[in-house]
């Protein structure tokens, strides 16, 4: 509960008022000696019940008359049905919106949870007023300082967007800007409908910013506005796979997409329901609706084929659903183009050491686009050509002055290269490990060493589309190489004692990773077990693959990459939300062009899990802070606070009565005298 | 100086004595009104029961005597007194009987006051112990009067004060000192002294207990079986004032107990109903108990005139008497 007027709770002593009053009636009884004590002792250990408290009741409603007539002047704030608030004097108020597609969900009168939140915050914050507002944008972006509340809600901040969320980036966000600018007492409003996806409970961001906000000087609250109600009934698409084909039947050349799509039911509706979707096909401006049995809560349509222009070479498309609770997720759009070859180039001085790193990127992962490995040794790096080279294995010394260059050029044009290192460090004809790109292998460090930790969301390491994490903490090191860079490498897995496992250089362009253990089974079981081995190749393959294509297609972030890279800014839409800020193209859905290169930006995989935060979990993630929930749902616009002085006052009212009823003078029950002669 | 005469009594019984002159100094005892002793000595003073007394009286006696009051026919054994023969009777029937005569003596009254703290409540001019001293005084006067002899024991923790009976007139002075000595003071613990009395009190004698009977009444049940096993005449004034019957108390009070105890702050509205309760449910078993033990009880709100109280008391004796 909290206060408009707070200063007025200073009167809240008055209460003891009524009970001074009864204690000097209480002094002041008549004193009557008795000779008939024994009827008096026994008729006072007769009074039970009510006739026992109805002083105490008497009292307690003279109490309650002033506590509710000083709660009401103090005017009090309620939210929904907890009693929650802010009040006080407040300097500084942070906004944290959730915008991902979840947050679309509509309620009734199609009002979504984004657009429910932003109106309720608008009439709370209105109503509490604050000296500085503050929103931080979901995707993990800088706080941003606003003029107004009104200059606030309309920030890009609290729009929809097809990204996820980062509760964790944006708290820590929120709490940079604190600290940087040691605003007064803060509040921090939050309004997520506590996906999981988006809150990352388990990231170790949540503690760090914990901790960092019980250490700032000032007083900061937090406010959860929650909608964790979700959608009754909704469908969602997804292209799991767009891909030109190009066959010769009759000697005749024909173009065709194959599409692969998973559509996913949500809600209420049996699991063995059984429904007819229409499924409405875009590409490039011409429509075609599909039919798609849909059974069960999940149904894959594999391979669709759709007729192309001969000529056409690449395009782009959407398939769409009809509209339903939400419609963020109804939409979803491709890219195609001719694909790229699949060649990786494997540098290795023990071939027999190397052969995992061969059968890791021979196989693909649908089994059917099967790379042309070429395995070289050291001595034919002079025939090294990486033109059309989807990714680099490199398990030999690292590239020397002759080879560094050629090396350098595939990565600045998109290439990705993984360094293992080799059994010996140092080449014959070296004095000393060779550098590159201000990198280089130190010594072998021969002792058995496990995996601390590694970062499963995001990169070569992240955990599968069904959310299961990559078994990495199981591989079995007998050794690693120590790496020491004059640039700061960015870990991706690191070993107990710190050493990294998995480090990626950062780079303008292309990826550069330094693995510090072979696959050679006699350092690591990278080769015995596989699975992570597999995974990070095959991943860095389509990365390079992406890199040599003319099509991208990628989830909605504004991570660096998303941003800075691609510099979203020059991005020509060519389908989408046509409300999409330029700025903002990459957490919007749609089809870009930059130049030649096509764009499709979807939402996450995760954002089709409807699995959420458990409320025992959220309120662990502020432990220790000032904080307060209250849950509402789409298309409810209750205000989440509000003044409840009338509440104290009708309470004080209804008090004074029952005072009243319970001092009405009742007739004692006498009796005469005569009666018992 | 007030002298009074008593009148010869009725009932056709022959009196031996000459008429009792007895002279009260009434100065200094405020206790007694001559007006009231006046009016009441017209009535006798008569027990229920047969009295064990030394000298002739007017109560009955377990004994066969000489008076005029006819109580049976028995057969002539040899030795009886030839004059008390019935010659009539043998004219009828041939046969010697004997006539026999009830005896006449007198008695003797104990008067238990109760003096404990109690007592000193009243709320009618005066308090319950001043009541009970009027009454023992002019019982005390219509008995020596009459020829009966008179005890006194105050009671209050114990037996404060023990005046053996004796029917001397100049006796009363006696009583009336320890009377007008008497404060009332301490708990009471007249049923330990009543199962006292009852013992060293000689058989056959009027016990008249002047008390508010504060005490359980299940107590008061063993005291009055031993005192009529012993063959006394058992008479109970209960006396009670009438703030204590009525209880007629409007604002919250601290009720300090005169016996010493400790204070209770009651508000009487509120407990009230359950004090009248209480009060009913002990006089319905103070009722049953004298019912069952025949004490002749006499409850007695202290605002009636205590000389209305003894009449009442005297002429119900009388007219027992009289029935019987």
């Amino acid at each position: 509960m909290s206060f408009l007027q707070p200063l007025m709770l200073v009167a809240l002593p008055l209460i003891a008022l009524p009970i001074l009053i009864h204690l000097i009636n209480q002094w002041r009884y008549q004193s009557k000696p008795w000779g008939a004590m024994m009827f008096l002792l026994a008729a006072n250990r007769m009074n039970r019940g009510f006739a026992r408290i109805r002083q105490w009741l008497i009292l307690a409603m003279r109490t309650l008359v002033v506590a509710g007539l000083i709660f009401a002047v103090a005017r009090p704030l309620a939210s929904g049905l907890l009693g929650l608030g802010a009040g006080g004097q407040v300097d500084t108020t942070v906004i944290l919106m959730d915008r991902s597609p979840s947050m679309q969900v509509q309620g009734p009168g199609g009002l979504t949870k984004l657009d429910t939140g932003r109106r309720q915050l608008a009439g709370a914050l209105d109503k509490l007023g604050s000296k500085h507002w503050v929103t931080v944008d979901a995707a993990g972006g800088e706080a941003v300082a606003h003029e107004s509340l009104e200059a606030a809600l309309l920030s890009p901040a609290l729009t929809a967007s097809s990204a996820t969320s980062d509760l964790a980036g944006m708290l820590q966000a929120a709490l940079e800007y604190l600290k940087n600018n040691q605003p007064g007492p803060t509040e921090v409003w939050i309004c997520s409908d506590l996906r999981q996806r988006d809150w990352n409970a388990d990231s170790g961001t949540w503690s760090l910013a914990r901790d960092g906000f019980k250490n700032l000087p000032q007083s900061v609250r937090f406010h959860l506005l929650a909608y964790p109600d979700a959608a009754r009934e909704n469908l969602a698409v997804r292209v799991t796979q767009a891909r030109r084909e190009s066959t010769v039947e009759d000697g005749v050349e024909r173009n065709a997409l194959l599409l692969s799509l998973q559509l996913t039911r949500g809600g209420d509706v049996p699991a063995d329901a059984a429904a007819s979707i229409p499924v409405q096909i875009e590409i490039e401006g011409n429509r075609t609706e599909i039919p798609v049995e849909l059974s069960g809560l999940q149904t894959d349509v594999r391979n669709l084929r759709i007729p192309l222009p001969r000529q056409q070479e690449s395009g782009w498309g959407t398939v769409s659903l009809p509209a339903d609770q939400n419609n963020a997720d109804n939409d979803y759009y491709f890219v195609f183009a001719k694909e790229a070859v699949r060649r990786i180039v494997v540098v290795s001085d023990d071939r027999q050491a190397s052969r995992a790193l061969e059968l890791a990127a021979a196989v693909s992962a649908d089994g059917e686009k099967n790379a042309a490995v070429e395995v070289i040794s050291p001595q034919e790096l002079d025939s090294l050509v990486l033109d059309d080279t989807a990714l680099l294995l490199w398990q030999t010394t690292l590239p020397d002055q002759q080879t560094a260059p050629a090396v350098e050029k595939y990565i600045n044009e998109g290439g990705q290269v993984i360094f293992f290192p080799p059994a010996l460090l140092v080449s014959a004809n070296q004095a000393a490990t060779q550098e590159f790109m201000g990198v280089r292998w130190n010594d072998w460090q021969n002792s058995k060493v496990l995996v601390d930790s590694w970062r499963g969301d995001q990169d070569l390491l992240a955990a599968t589309r069904s959310g299961v994490g990559l078994p990495v903490g199981q591989l079995q090191l007998s050794g690693y190489a120590r790496l020491s860079s004059t640039t700061e490498l960015s870990s991706l897995a690191s070993l107990t004692g710190g050493a990294p496992l998995l480090t990626k250089l950062p780079t303008a362009h292309g990826g550069v990773y330094f693995c510090s253990v072979s696959v050679d089974p006699k350092v690591s079981s990278l080769a015995e077990s596989g699975v992570v081995l597999y995974v990070a190749v095959q991943r860095a393959i389509e990365q390079g693959q992406e890199a040599l294509g003319n099509i991208t297609m990628r989830a909605a972030t504004a991570s660096e990459q998303g941003v800075n890279e691609q510099n979203a800014a020059q991005w020509r839409q060519l389908a989408g939300s046509a409300e999409a800020l330029s700025t903002e193209l990459s957490v919007h859905a749609g089809v870009y062009q930059q130049g030649d290169r096509l764009f499709a930006i979807n939402r996450t995989t995760a954002e089709d899990r409807r699995d959420q935060v458990p409320d025992q979990r959220v309120e662990q993630l502020f432990a220790g802070l000032p904080f307060a929930r209250v849950d509402g749902s789409a298309g409810d616009l209750t205000g989440i606070l509000r003044e409840v002085w009338r509440v104290f006052l009708m309470g004080m009212i209804l008090a004074m009565l029952l005072e009243a009823l319970l001092c009405l003078p009742r007739r004692a029950a006498v009796r005469p005298v005569a009666s018992r002669m | 100086m007030v002298s009074v005469h008593p009148g010869v009594r009725d009932h056709g019984r022959v009196r031996s004595k000459e008429p009792v002159r007895v002279a009260i100094e009434t100065q200094s005892r405020s206790f007694l009104e001559p007006e009231v002793l006046a009016q009441l000595s017209a009535l006798p003073l008569l027990s229920r029961k047969p009295m064990l007394g030394n000298v002739s009286g007017r109560h009955a006696s377990p004994h066969r005597g000489a008076s005029v009051e006819f109580a049976e026919y028995r057969k002539y054994v040899p030795g009886d007194d030839l004059r008390r023969l019935d010659w009539r009777a043998y004219g009828r029937s041939d046969r010697f009987y004997i006539k026999e005569f009830e005896a006449d003596t007198n008695l003797r009254m104990v008067l238990v006051v109760d003096t404990s703290g109690s007592m000193d409540f009243g709320s009618v001019g005066l308090s319950k112990l001043e009541y009970a001293r009027r009454l023992a005084a002019a019982l005390s006067y219509i008995a020596v009067q009459q020829g009966d002899a008179v005890g006194l024991a105050c009671v209050a923790a114990g037996i404060l004060r023990s005046i053996p009976a004796r029917r001397n007139p100049a006796h009363l002075s006696t009583l009336y000192d320890s009377l007008e000595e008497a404060k009332p003071q301490g708990e009471t613990g007249i049923v330990e002294v009543l199962h006292e009395l009852a013992e060293t009190v000689r058989q056959r004698a009027l016990i008249v207990v002047l008390s508010d009977l504060f005490v359980e009444p299940d107590a008061l049940r063993s005291c009055f079986e031993h005192l009529r096993f012993r063959k006394h005449d058992v008479t109970t004034f209960h006396l009670l004032d009438p703030e204590e019957l009525s209880f007629a108390f409007q604002r919250p009070t601290r009720f300090l107990d005169l016996e010493g105890g400790t204070a209770v702050f009651a508000d009487p509205v509120e407990i009230a109903e359950r004090y009248h309760r209480v009060l009913d449910d002990y006089l319905e078993s103070l009722r049953r108990i004298v019912l069952e033990t025949a004490v002749d009880y006499r409850r007695v709100s202290i605002d009636t005139a205590y000389a209305t109280t003894l009449t009442d008391f005297l002429v119900d004796r009388a007219h027992r008497r009289s029935a019987r």
